[in-house]
């Protein structure tokens, strides 16, 4: 191992030190100026300048970086402290196994897209034209997904018309895209360059077509598709062109086989295929949340109270002529009961399903209940035109809607007038909520944090995205417009195509390594992983490298140390402060991506704090075990501070609500201990927050009880 | 036999002697022993717009009685459940438990607090009340009176739709009676207000005798001692606050079981009821 | 119009310290609980939104000394409806509590506190009423219950509704 210790243009002054024949320690000048060789497997530790800076000159080298700059020479500290540091970061990499790089073999340049809707077609269209092979699947008979069910998109025209047809007629111009429809993942296995999976394919019944009609004049059942009746048996005029047969409520009756001009097979089995692909694109598109569950406003109990999308498409074929429409907002979003969160694109669609009605029926009244108008950007101008056009709009919630004499009426409070209102109506519209579609996120194996898939932000490339060769367009994730669709569709595809343009990717982000031998199965860093990177595969532990963003949770929940961090080790950081930390120190383990920047901020803006606060970096306030404050205590310090990002900041989405949970239990054994409960205080700190990380380590560097026992 | 201690609250051993006599003559029939829970107090609930924390103490004292005995708790009266439940619940605290040793109360085993209806509903169940209605009223068409604390909050109760409420109702229907389907099933009778704006209060009860008129019922089956009080003893004054008439009686859902079950009209207490339900015993023959 | 001159900012702090009042400072205003409120259906001058926008905004003698703070028949209707998850008729029972311990008390409470000091109960078992019960086959019940006064004086309520 080798110690590079900067000069600093002669500040620093290092008092001689001994490591024995197999540690050498070299003195350089201008040290971030070098280019310094140093072999993939070896360990250093690099003493100069603050390691944010230092870290990205000696990038994917296996250190520990002493901060001699900003936390000796600028806080005026002693020559002796240096040394104390320099000692401490030795005996920790002598533990710390080297990071390993990985490599992902891109072996197949060809995509699956899964979904046919807008976005799925962009993407695959846009991948097609750049050479790539595409397999395209959809779960439904037909292209088009929501925007083929809509009557317009606002203000550009009709879907076929305008924005559809020509969409799927430019995919179609290319011949390497497959498409297969009534198909779903069934499994998806492997990793980036290399997906493995199981395709599920349901009959459509339809063999051959010569689009000729006459099974649907025969077809005795009739189905209430969202708001438009059409047949068990039923053809959309996107693509393929040809009819096909809802098995969901087709009766087998077989009078369409009777009258059929092509070939109709009734019973058909699933199929099931397996293909490769080197990278996934989701782009399942919107899910409605489920409005029946949202009691008070009756939609399965009370005939005429319907969602956006049926009140659209009954308005558009003619089916309904409503003469007073209420438009609920905000029905299932907003509330604790069903959707917490705001979902976004419903405020627009109201407005729409009002201009619709408006357009069609000049005399009809509508009104707009709404707690809130988020008509984002040039939906504003929506919103105006609409007022202007004689629209009612409502502010408040409505508490319920029930049947009068024959009339639906809506019950709500008015805040603009401070009345109780009862709105008689003939039709209720319901602006519902959408949900991330959490099943196919799950076959991926892909964590959700809270209600939407976690993003990452992957440490070592720097962007937010999911696992590398996992990409999302449209609103599988959160719901967009069609707008905002077509430009993520075009930035998902930019990404698969910045993929296959290399034949491997290369990283040194740092993995968790599980010892199978000291591991007992018991499942605990499973439940811990922000990523569920973790999984059993034939009773034994496995990390997906993917997934795995090296946070370190895992490492110091384990209780038997079998799973460590590549870089970074719990036994490694107990060996560190064991041997930094002397009597009435105050120990701070920061955290690498918010506290720990407060201190050279601290160095920068002159506010000093004592010699005897000694500073570790850790990689995230997750990864302090109980056991390093305890290794400090027994050393006599007066004090530990844990510092991590502020909550719902964490760079690993969750490490700072680990470290609170076990504050929370190492403050109870403390005090059982002896100790004065405030002897390990866990602070967020932010990049920026140098004053309160000095008034944080003052305080408990002048506490007269810390590190004593009762 | 099914056995739970009876608290009886403020009202019913009093003013709803009737209510207490049919539940029990009910629960004869339908093999199931109350046993008294000696000392048993105020529930607590006039005390919670003044102090909630010594209402609930009031409400885990009683709940203590119980639990000495070893039972769950049934209730007549819907403002008690809602105190006892939630004193029930408090109990899991720290604090509020703290409070209550302080007292020198003990609480050795966990008590579960039912609504005598709801009682009926969950635990013996309406296959088994089918099999002793001797005498079904399906002469009668009425109107149920949930009342507000039997379901909500939902937090507290977790038990039936409150949105969407049913359980009274199949109740009643088992006894062969009608039960009207109406809007604002769910509102409350003022009983809360009454002391504070009497015309306030009436005028609430009010819209639902209205409603019972309107829909041609025969009574209106409540299941509250309080609620009984809005539309019982104040229907006089409702029908003189707005110039109408009633005369629409008011029953407790057990008096109605009690004479699905065939039970005479005195052991059910129907000469208890101020608003005089001969035409509708009439009815029934 | 209101003039937050007079405002006072900790009033939400100190009811957000009564049982029952934690959900406070969630409220964003929707009206659903108005909507719901069965007594602001037929009286307007009752609105629990109207209450809980007050105490947000700190008019501590408005909302306390307000005659309709006690219209409130804690149906819970409003509880049902809360898209914020705010139990409403508890919070509006806080704000009750808070104002009894500043002096607001309804009259009635005053006479049904001293009925349960005395009796245990709201009404008063007379021999007349054990005899009823005797002769309808109903048990016998105690005549008054003391260890309700015993609580009522460990908690000192008589005192703060007395003030």
């Amino acid at each position: 191992m080798r110690v590079l210790v900067c000069t600093c243009k002669g500040a620093i002054k290092l008092p001689k030190i001994d490591f024995g024949p197999d540690i050498t320690v070299e003195q350089h000048e201008d040290l971030c100026k070098k280019k310094m060789a140093i072999g993939p497997d070896e360990k250093v530790v690099i003493a100069g300048c603050s390691p944010s800076l230092m870290e990205g000159l000696f990038p994917n080298v296996n250190a520990e970086f002493v901060n001699l700059h900003e936390h000796i020479v600028l806080m005026g500290h002693s020559m002796d402290k240096a040394k104390d540091l320099i000692i401490a970061a030795v005996e920790k990499m002598k533990v710390v196994t080297p990071v390993k790089p990985k490599v992902f073999a891109i072996e197949d340049k060809s995509a699956l897209v899964i979904g046919g809707g807008i976005a799925g077609i962009e993407v695959a269209s846009q991948l097609a034209q750049n050479g790539i092979n595409v397999n395209l699947i959809e779960k439904t008979p037909f292209l088009g997904g929501t925007v083929a069910q809509l009557d317009r998109l606002y203000p550009e025209g009709t879907p076929y018309s305008h924005t559809l047809m020509p969409q799927i007629g430019k995919m179609l111009e290319n011949k390497n895209i497959n498409s297969f429809f009534n198909t779903e993942a069934k499994a998806i296995k492997g990793k980036v360059g290399n997906y493995k999976i199981t395709l599920e394919t349901q009959p459509r019944g339809v063999i051959e077509c010569s689009n000729c009609g006459k099974c649907v004049d025969v077809c005795p059942v009739e189905v209430n598709d969202a708001g438009k009746k059409r047949k068990a048996i039923y053809y959309v005029p996107t693509y393929p062109d040809m009819y096909a047969i809802d098995f969901n409520t087709c009766t087998k009756c077989g009078e369409c086989v009777k009258v059929c001009q092509g070939k109709i097979e009734l019973e058909e089995k699933p199929t099931e295929k397996e293909i490769n692909a080197g990278a996934v694109v989701v782009a399942t598109g919107l899910n409605w949340y489920d409005v029946s569950k949202v009691e008070e406003y009756g939609y399965y109990r009370l005939p005429d109270v319907m969602t956006t999308l049926e009140f659209e498409r009954a308005v558009a074929s003619g089916a309904l002529k409503p003469k007073k429409v209420a438009i609920i907002y905000c029905v299932g979003s907003r509330d604790s009961k069903h959707l917490p969160y705001c979902s976004k694109i419903c405020c627009f669609l109201g407005l729409k399903e009002a201009k619709l009605v408006i357009d069609r029926y000049p005399h009809t009244q509508v009104y707009v209940i709404a707690m809130d108008m988020r008509s984002y950007g040039t939906f504003e101008y929506l919103y105006n035109t609409l007022r202007e056009k004689g629209a009612s709009f409502i502010k408040g919630k409505p508490s319920e809607v029930f049947k009068r004499d024959g009339n639906l009426v809506v019950r709500t409070e008015d805040l603009y007038t401070n009345e109780l209102l009862e709105i008689e109506v003939d039709t209720v519209v319901l602006s519902a909520g959408f949900v991330a579609d959490i099943l196919t996120f799950d076959k991926l194996g892909i964590k959700l944090n809270g209600d939407f898939p976690i993003l990452f932000e992957n440490a070592v490339l720097g962007n937010t995205e999911l696992p590398r060769g996992i990409f999302t367009a449209g609103s599988a994730t959160f719901p967009a417009g069609v707008r905002e669709t077509l430009i993520d569709a075009r930035k998902a595809s930019f990404s698969v195509l910045n993929l296959f343009k290399q034949d491997k990717i290369e990283t040194k982000q740092p993995n968790a390594l599980i010892d199978e031998d000291l591991c007992s199965l018991c499942r605990m860093c499973i439940g811990t992983c922000p990523y569920n990177a973790i999984s059993i595969v034939e009773e034994k532990i496995q990390v997906n490298e993917e997934l795995c963003m090296g946070c370190g949770i895992c490492s110091i929940t384990c209780p038997a140390y079998a799973s460590q961090l590549e870089g970074f080790n719990p036994r490694g950081l107990s060996n560190q402060i064991k041997t930094l930390v002397k009597k009435d120190d105050v120990l701070a383990l920061l955290c690498r991506w918010s506290a720990y920047n407060a201190t050279d901020k601290a160095a920068y803006d002159r506010y000093s704090y004592p010699e005897n606060v000694k500073i570790i970096r850790v990689p995230c306030s997750g990864a302090v075990d109980p056991s390093h404050v305890m290794d400090a205590l027994e050393n006599g310090a007066k004090g530990v501070l844990i510092g991590g990002c502020y909550p719902n900041a964490c760079h690993y989405a969750k490490g700072n609500f680990r470290a609170k949970a076990r504050e929370q239990i190492l403050k109870l054994n403390l005090d059982l201990l002896g100790f004065d409960k405030n002897v390990v205080r866990l602070e967020w700190i932010g990049k920026d927050e140098a004053q309160k990380f000095v008034e944080i380590v003052k305080e408990m560097n002048n506490s007269a009880k810390g590190g004593k026992r009762r | 036999m099914r056995k739970y201690a009876l608290f009886l609250g403020c009202t019913v051993p009093v003013r709803a002697q009737h209510y207490e006599l049919s539940a029990r003559n009910c629960a004869k029939e339908l093999n199931i022993e109350f046993a008294e829970m000696a000392s048993a107090s105020c529930c607590g609930f006039p005390l919670k717009a003044v102090d909630a924390e010594t209402a609930l103490l009031l409400a885990a004292r009683n709940l203590s009685i119980a639990s000495k005995m070893n039972l769950n708790v049934v209730t007549l009266c819907n403002s008690c459940t809602a105190m006892l439940s939630d004193a029930q619940m408090q109990l899991k605290n720290k604090e509020f438990y703290k409070k209550y040793k302080e007292l020198g109360f003990s609480y050795p085993h966990e008590v579960i607090v039912k609504h005598f209806v709801r009682m009926l509903y969950e635990d013996i169940g309406i296959d088994a009340i089918k099999k002793i209605i001797k005498k079904p009223l399906s002469s009668l068409k009425v109107i149920a009176h949930y009342g507000c604390h039997y379901m909500r909050p939902s937090q507290l109760y977790g038990f039936d739709n409150p949105e969407v409420p049913h359980t009274f109702d199949e109740l009643i229907r088992t006894t062969g009676a009608q039960s009207v389907e109406y809007v604002d099933k769910k509102m409350c009778c003022g009983g809360s207000v009454l002391g504070i704006d009497e015309k306030l209060a009436v005028t609430m009860a009010n819209h639902k005798l209205h409603i019972a008129k309107n829909n041609g019922a025969d009574a209106v089956i409540s299941i509250c001692p309080f609620c009984t009080v809005m539309y019982e003893d104040n229907q006089r004054k409702a029908e003189e606050q707005f110039e109408t008439q009633y005369g629409i009686p008011v029953l407790y859902y057990p008096q109605l079981l009690g004479l699905s079950f065939g039970l005479d009209k005195n052991a059910v207490g129907m000469r208890f009821n101020r608003v005089r339900p001969e035409a509708l015993l009439e009815k029934i023959g | 119009m209101i003039d937050l001159k007079n405002a006072d900012p900790n009033f939400k702090y100190e009811i957000i310290k009564q049982e029952g009042g934690e959900g406070l400072l969630k409220c964003f205003g929707c009206s659903d609980c108005a909507a719901s409120c069965p007594v602001r259906y037929f009286d307007e001058r009752y609105n629990p939104r109207k209450i809980i926008r007050l105490t947000l905004l700190g008019m501590k003698k408005e909302v306390l000394s307000s005659p309709f703070l006690w219209f409130c028949a804690h149906c819970h209707a409003c509880t049902e409806r809360c898209p914020q998850g705010i139990m409403v008729a508890e919070l509006i029972n806080a704000i009750k509590n808070y104002a009894v311990t500043q002096g607001y008390c309804p009259e009635g409470y005053k006479v049904q506190l001293d009925l349960l000091k005395k009796l245990g109960r709201l009404y008063e078992v007379e021999d007349f009423d054990l005899k009823k019960r005797q002769r309808l086959g109903l048990p016998p019940i105690d005549k008054t219950i003391p260890e309700v006064a015993k609580i009522l004086e460990h908690t000192g309520i008589e005192k703060v509704v007395k003030k």
